[in-house]
């Protein structure tokens, strides 16, 4: 319990840090930005989301101040002084003073997914083997060093009327065709499983062992940072005689940063 | 636990499906202005109002929400409501609620009634008044634009549940939303606090509640 | 023994992590940088959770939430009380005591805007402001037992200022229990005031 607790800690802790490293990190070039429009006009919202109404358009040719950016949306100032939110889309379309297109992320999928952080959760149910029935929540961390190639560290937990335990495991996503909107994924994991509480009668063939897995899974892209994955899994799990094996299917959400 | 991983799936589902049909709503209004060809250009811009509360001051509807009674169970709960805007800051708000609390686990355990069928409904009549914290408007996808208005509430009530009628006292949040200038939205958070005495203990309870109510204006 | 070497385990895997991320954002060093970003908010919350069949309790938790567009965002939530005695208990004697009697729990959930709006508490100052859905999973410890949970919620926030939300949150957390009764699914509702920090 308190073993428990302590490693949630842990984790919350090194999230946090990882949050506020990038802050740092992120902060320490105070300059602001400024560009050219080269678009035939900027269209300023007052908030940033589609629904917020245009107040002031920015002709070509103007100079704007970049100040806050949120997913699709950056914060502009005008050179008369408004300020507003404008699509990413339409930023990433000016130019820096040298006169060079400015480098910013815009609304694609793909290539941007390369160097990214993420961060997700998943819901599912094991279908097969002693651990049919049992229902499992992971949630995991992930870096993609490549665009077609992340790496992840997941947590799972499992439960069933008498059974739950918890897995850690290492995964390794290969995912070629990330320009799709709709991706599919292979997925090969190493890592251990461990049983908190056993069946009272017939105790499972295993209680804290390794295992390896490998899963096919689909991507559906629903914003640039934002994915829905679906997939199913096989969990091989090495005990002291025969292998154990157990199926898995699984849903969730994914953000990338 | 099958039934769980459905509703949650079904969640997902209706999440998305929300996301599609704002972006559909997005893709019409599109196809429809590239389709329309300008003949003489328009002199003068109609101005677009959203539906506010002006000249209406009378909100009468219902609502259905959940409710959670300490010591028993969360159920379904709905009711009457009356709304009076007294000026624009403020409102005044009178409410009937049932909500059928059913038997508490433990006189299953213990085999044992401790309540009567009709003492197991939790009846409120309150008396509400809110106050306007913000003011503004909501949008929903591209083409939705609604005045709405965030209040906190503060009130009175009687409540009759386990065989006692008491008077409690309610604390909360509302969000409104004017979406036609004659129907608003609101969502209800809500405290019920009610000191009772059941099997010989008295003390101060927290009720919550939580309620979407669909109001007409006059 | 175990529990330590996961622990150190873990440690590394957070540092390893902290340094990579270090690494990664001092190489990126290019014009997006320059701008402040509004992608994360972390806070406190505290309110009242009405446990089934037992009392209701003042909470106090954290959350951390990722703005993944402007229609969704994923959120981290984890909250902790100790629950007292209920009428029940009080009358027939307490059904379970110690570490037991605390009541834990964390989710993820993932929300969608149903409403995004712009509000004002006085004057000209629009405040940036949405009415959310929340649906997810995460794990209940209570009364001895560790369950499997399903979330659903509503709630609204106002960004007070620019980088402060003020948020009122609705909560259903449901899970299957048998501390009282057989494997009935409990509904533990919970109201929240949360405050947390934009960056």
């Amino acid at each position: 319990m308190e073993n428990r607790i302590t490693t949630l800690f842990f984790k919350i802790v090194g999230l946090g840090l990882i949050l506020c490293s990038a802050e740092i990190f992120a902060e320490t070039q105070e300059e602001s930005l400024m560009l050219e429009v080269i678009d035939p006009y900027i269209e300023l919202h007052t908030g940033p989301g589609k629904g917020y109404p245009i107040f002031y358009t920015i002709e070509q040719g103007e100079t704007i101040t970049v100040i806050t950016r949120r997913t699709g949306w950056y914060e502009i100032r005008s050179s008369n002084g408004k300020i507003g939110w404008a699509k990413a889309s339409q930023v990433a379309r000016t130019l820096l003073p040298t006169g060079e297109p400015v480098d910013l992320p815009t609304v694609s999928y793909g290539d941007y997914l390369k160097n990214n952080w993420r961060v997700g959760f998943n819901v599912g149910q094991f279908t097969s083997g002693e651990l049919e029935g049992t229902d499992v929540f992971g949630y995991s961390v992930g870096y993609r060093p490549f665009s077609f190639l992340g790496l992840e560290v997941e947590q799972g937990n499992f439960y069933e009327t008498e059974i739950s335990g918890s897995y850690q495991s290492f995964n390794i996503i290969l995912e070629p065709y990330t320009e799709w909107v709709v991706s599919p994924l292979l997925l090969i994991g190493q890592g251990s499983i461990k049983i908190e509480s056993q069946p009272e009668l017939t105790p499972l063939s295993f209680e804290k062992d390794s295992f390896s897995r490998v899963g096919l899974g689909i991507n559906y892209y629903i914003g640039r940072n934002f994915v829905l994955q679906a997939g199913v899994q096989d969990f091989t799990i090495s005990t002291d005689n025969n292998d154990e094996r157990v199926k898995r299917w699984n849903i969730g959400f994914n953000a990338f940063f | 636990m099958l039934r769980f991983s459905q509703l949650f799936l079904s969640m997902i589902f209706v999440v998305q499906l929300c996301g599609n049909i704002s972006a559909a709503h997005a893709m019409d209004a599109e196809q429809q202005t590239s389709s329309i060809s300008v003949i003489s250009p328009q002199k003068k811009i109609s101005k677009a109002e959203s539906a506010k509360i002006d000249t209406e001051n009378l909100e009468i509807g219902f609502f259905i929400g959940t409710l959670s009674v300490e010591d028993f169970g969360t159920n379904q709960t709905q009711g009457i409501t009356a709304v009076y805007h007294l000026t624009p800051d403020y409102f005044a708000q009178l409410s009937l609620g049932r909500s059928d609390v059913g038997r508490a686990t433990f006189e299953d355990v213990v085999e044992q009634d401790f309540l009567s069928d009709e003492d197991e409904k939790f009846n409120y009549t309150q008396l509400a008044f809110a106050y306007q914290i913000f003011h503004g408007r909501s949008f929903m996808g591209e083409k939705s634009k609604f005045n709405s208005h965030i209040y906190l509430v503060a009130g009175l009530e009687n409540v009759e549940f386990a065989g006692e009628s008491n008077t409690g006292f309610v604390f909360g949040s509302t969000y409104k939303v004017v979406t036609t200038d004659w129907l608003t939205w609101n969502f209800e958070l809500k405290n019920h606090l009610i000191e009772r005495d059941f099997l010989s203990n008295k003390k101060m309870t927290n009720n919550i509640e939580f309620n979407i109510g669909f109001n007409a204006l006059f | 023994m175990e529990y330590w070497f996961q622990r150190i385990l873990l440690v590394t895997k957070q540092l390893t992590l902290l340094c990579l991320s270090g690494l990664f954002y001092t190489a990126q060093a290019q014009e997006s940088d320059k701008i402040d970003s509004e992608y994360f908010d972390v806070g406190l919350f505290t309110g009242i959770l009405n446990i089934e069949d037992f009392n209701s309790e003042f909470i106090t938790g954290i959350n951390a939430t990722f703005n993944a567009n402007e229609n969704y965002f994923v959120q981290f939530n984890y909250l902790q009380t100790d629950a007292s005695l209920s009428s029940f208990e009080e009358s027939q004697g307490a059904l379970f005591s110690g570490s037991d009697r605390t009541f834990t729990h964390f989710d993820f959930l993932v929300g969608y805007n149903l409403f995004q709006g712009e509000h004002f508490l006085s004057g000209n100052e629009a405040k940036l402001s949405s009415l959310y859905l929340v649906s997810g999973v995460g794990d209940t410890e209570f009364g001895g037992e560790d369950s499997f949970t399903y979330t659903l919620g509503v709630g609204y926030q106002i960004a007070v200022q620019r980088d402060l939300l003020l948020k009122f949150d609705f909560r259903d957390y449901i899970y299957k229990t048998n501390i009282i009764g057989e494997n009935k699914s409990a509904h533990n509702t919970q109201l929240s005031i949360a405050l947390s920090y934009s960056f």
